[in-house]
């Protein structure tokens, strides 16, 4: 009976090896990884009832997938996307695209807390804000941040001096910054070349970081209702980006996602 | 003071506007039509949101706006952002219009003092049967659903509850349709897993919840879905009508637990007396509602805002809390 069902792209390869461990730890029978392509080819009976909630999920090849509260997902998806609509018109594709996210995240919302991360509308995964949402969850959070700034006119509101353009967060960029005498930009003081990693699993928080840090980094994940989560910070222990998706390096921290893991799934 | 952001013209936002003028209420409209003469920048330093609005030839800082009313379009559906006479508009332009929502939204999460709505809140209705999960945690019944691509199913689900609607499981193409008994084109949900839901007899309520205000219409229409009856000839009555305390309470708690200050409520009070949520709508237009029932829901809102600047805004992020003493 599958245990841990993990959702991940075929080239994930945090997916790959934690199926690798789980499966070494408990069988290969307990772990299922599943991709984004099968998951929508599957037959669906997703229902919502005064007895609860359910899904009945059978795959092309007759497996069936867990039901909510038989296993813990280790949901590694941050969107899907409909294949059989690959040749409709844009609207056709954008609905059946809305529409399968909409399922998958319902779906995955009735595992409740054994969906790691528990999906968000807006966010398959979870948690996946926008780069100044996180900064102030952070400063929330009691990190000390970058001073993080958007400007819709660097003529009208220039960076502050020693401050640089953070062509890293958004996918809109002026074609012709580097010739404008008024752009628009996201700013911060200089990113530094040498990142910390910090771990957020649960309540273990995994990282060479003093227990202020520590203990932030726990609060970070409460705030954005996430039990997985990556912190970056900089030498100084000030927060730069979180992500709630990491891959994850082979040993101690894939170690602790799979003892993670095994924890959600005592803890129904 | 209170931001309006989004078309003036269109019918919710524009009556906003005309009661925080009736009011007397100092606020701003920063119209989405006229972006191209706006400039907005701010930032997180020492763990509070700071900014500034250039709007009307003049400096806002934003920390004065301690209200935001947000209906913001999608900047490419725009009339500016289309082809006039033949020309197409600046890409340069349309980049930078796309910067500034974006940006915008990322001020609206992240703003001191009330916003209605913030964005990620709003977001719960993208998912039907998600938002539902959360309805029933307030207490409502929600109605028996399934989401299937096995015609077999939805047989099924149609031989056991009898008469059947579909919709969509997102917030795209939200109609809500009869399923026929007999169609022979069921098997067109192989396509797509789609949204089947028992249909609930009984009488249609709009609740529009305002922070803690609640304005209830009845809705008297033998249409399924009666936002399209007139398309298929039905007449739609609506008129203002009380609420039962409890279940008053209920809409006030549901539509806080989704992190929401305004949201529209589809309720149906069956003839047993039980009552069903359907959904709840996180933008609310509430204009067709007011104008109909001469509910003052637009002042209620405006009160709202203005009461964010009773808010304790050491807060950040969030709807923040108000201030002791």
């Amino acid at each position: 009976m599958t245990k841990f069902l993990i959702l991940a792209s075929p080239s994930d390869e945090t997916a790959l090896r934690t199926g690798l461990l789980l499966s070494r730890r408990h069988g290969p029978d307990a772990v299922a990884i599943r991709t984004p392509d099968e998951l929508l080819l599957a037959t669906w009976e997703h229902r919502l009832s005064a007895e609860g909630v359910g899904a009945r999920v059978v795959m092309h090849d007759g497996t069936r997938l867990p039901e909510p509260g038989e296993a813990v997902v280790l949901n590694r998806l941050t969107s899907v996307e409909p294949l059989q609509f690959a040749g409709a018109p844009a609207a056709d594709q954008n609905y059946a695209t809305m529409e399968s996210l909409a399922l998958v995240v319902s779906w995955l919302f009735a595992f409740g807390p054994r969906a790691v991360n528990p999906p968000a509308p807006a966010a398959l995964c979870g948690g996946v804000y926008r780069p100044m949402v996180w900064q102030a969850l952070a400063a929330r959070a009691g990190f000390a941040t970058l001073e993080l700034s958007a400007s819709s006119s660097t003529r009208r509101f220039p960076a502050p001096p020693g401050h640089a353009a953070r062509e890293d967060i958004d996918r809109l960029r002026d074609p012709h910054a580097h010739m404008a005498i008024n752009t628009f930009q996201w700013r911060s003081q200089p990113l530094p070349d040498r990142r910390r990693p910090v771990f957020v699993m649960g309540e273990r928080v995994l990282g060479d970081v003093p227990a202020t840090t520590a203990r932030a980094s726990a609060r970070l994940a409460e705030l954005a209702g996430v039990s997985l989560l990556k912190i970056e910070l900089d030498e100084h222990g000030a927060f730069l980006a979180a992500d709630p998706c990491p891959a994850l390096p082979p040993g101690a921290a894939l170690t602790a996602l799979a003892e993670f893991l095994e924890s959600r799934l005592e803890a129904a | 003071m209170i931001l309006f952001v989004g078309i003036p013209s269109e019918a919710p936002l524009a009556l906003a506007i005309e009661s925080a003028e009736r009011e007397a209420v100092p606020h701003l409209v920063l119209s989405q039509r006229r972006w191209m003469f706006c400039e907005l920048a701010f930032g997180v330093g020492a763990g509070r949101p700071q900014g500034a609005l250039w709007l009307n030839e003049k400096l806002w800082p934003l920390e004065a706006f301690t209200g935001i009313y947000a209906r913001m379009m999608e900047p490419s559906t725009l009339p500016e952002s289309q082809r006039r006479a033949g020309v197409l508009p600046d890409p340069r332009q349309l980049t930078r219009l796309a910067f500034l929502y974006e940006i915008l939204n990322d001020w609206l999460e992240i703003a001191p003092g009330r916003v209605v709505n913030r964005p990620l809140a709003m977001a719960s209705n993208a998912s039907k049967p998600y938002q539902a999960q959360l309805i029933t945690r307030s207490g409502f019944a929600t109605p028996p659903t399934l989401i299937t691509n096995d015609p077999e199913q939805v047989r099924a689900f149609q031989a056991q509850h009898g008469r059947v609607v579909y919709k969509s499981i997102s917030s795209v193409r939200s109609i809500v349709m009869e399923l026929c008994s007999g169609r022979d084109d069921l098997e067109r949900v192989r396509r797509l897993p789609t949204q089947f839901q028992a249909f609930i007899p009984g009488q249609n309520v709009r609740v529009h919840v305002v922070g803690e205000e609640v304005f209830p219409t009845l809705v008297e229409s033998e249409a399924v879905d009666y936002r399209y009856g007139g398309r298929e000839g039905f007449e739609t009555d609506l008129r203002a009508e009380a609420l039962p305390p409890e279940v008053a309470e209920r809409c006030v708690a549901l539509t806080a637990a989704l992190g929401l200050s305004f949201a529209g409520i589809d309720l149906k009070r069956t003839p047993d007396g039980e009552w069903y949520c359907f959904e709840v709508n996180t933008s609310p237009g509430y204009s067709y509602f007011q104008q109909a029932t001469g509910q003052a829901i637009s002042d209620a809102l405006v009160r709202h805002l203005v009461e964010g600047a009773d808010l304790d805004h050491g807060s950040s992020h969030g709807a923040g809390r108000r201030k002791s003493g």
